[in-house]
């Protein structure tokens, strides 16, 4: 049976692991310092889009006495990522393990030595299925969604230069901008 | 840690543009499917009228405390051009390669008029 966290050849991966009381606020701040343009996630380029969230408590809704309290607060880790999760994670904990192991170990029932094999199966243990997953181009890979984008950014740039080019300069131009491929 | 007394549903979404104009589009695309994805959930107000729904959303949202996309300038919309357009493109590019010079402008054209919309 096919996983309910696949769509197309993405993956969506969510984490969620308890952190340790009194880890919180140290957690937090180190989250929000690492900034958006250099996030170590950059460093998995199978990576289309990911977030960690803290979750302090489950919401309860106005006027319910549904209360039901989430004991410690908790880190979510999702990602949505090309290819399979084993390899994924193996990634993780190899190309950004400084940041990894400065996040999780954070954590309750995080390996002391936050790194490698022993890091890799605390995420997949503590790892939640989908229910549903829906990627909205599921079969680009990040690669394929870059250089589509970066071509059709040149084609623009292309359209407005070709209007000045005389027409046996165009033919050549664009093979040279886009032929041989 | 704690056992929960209740299943949770978790709903997580990336998209372009603003919170309420998406929940908003949300709701009138999928107002019969808004049912069934949140009628098992305590205190769901139904998806119209659109402001308790907005309301029962956003009380149970909780923020990012760091996000990542790898090309966060591009919209949905205009991944999905990009895409469509790479493959008329890379068509036209090797076609290309074999048209005359004096015929070029006229596959130009017409490779422009059907490329078009992805522009």
């Amino acid at each position: 049976m096919r996983s309910p966290n696949i769509a197309g050849q993405t993956y969506a991966l969510m984490v969620w692991t308890p952190i340790r009381p009194g880890a919180e606020d140290a957690l937090r701040a180190h989250l929000e310092g690492l900034g958006h343009r250099a996030s170590p996630l950059a460093k998995l380029p199978r990576t289309h889009m990911a977030r960690w969230l803290i979750v302090p408590d489950m919401p309860v809704a106005p006027r319910t006495h549904a209360r039901d309290p989430l004991g410690d607060q908790y880190l979510l880790f999702t990602s949505n990522f090309d290819g399979d999760v084993d390899s994924y994670l193996h990634e993780l904990v190899e190309l950004m393990a400084e940041e990894a192991a400065a996040i999780w170990s954070h954590c309750i029932g995080c390996p002391q030595t936050a790194e490698g094999a022993a890091l890799k199966a605390y995420l997949h243990r503590n790892q939640v299925d989908s229910g549903f997953a829906f990627a909205a181009y599921g079969d680009a890979s990040v690669a394929r969604v870059k250089t589509a984008l970066d071509k059709r950014t040149r084609l623009i740039d292309f359209v407005v230069r070709a209007q000045e080019m005389a027409p046996a300069q165009r033919r050549k131009a664009f093979l040279k901008e886009f032929g041989g491929g | 840690m704690r056992r929960l007394r209740y299943p949770h549903l978790f709903f997580e979404v990336s998209f372009n543009g603003s919170w309420a104009q998406y929940i908003d589009s949300s709701v009138r695309v999928l107002t019969t499917g808004m049912f069934s994805f949140w009628s098992s959930s305590r205190t769901f107000p139904g998806p119209l009228p659109a402001s308790p729904f907005q309301a029962f959303f956003k009380h149970h949202e909780v923020d990012a405390t760091h996000c990542y996309c790898a090309y966060p300038e591009a919209m949905v919309t205009m991944v999905r051009s990009a895409l469509a357009l790479e493959q008329r493109l890379d068509m036209f590019a090797h076609r290309a390669e074999n048209i005359p010079a004096d015929r070029f402008d006229t596959a130009w054209e017409a490779f422009l008029e059907d490329a078009q919309e992805f522009l």
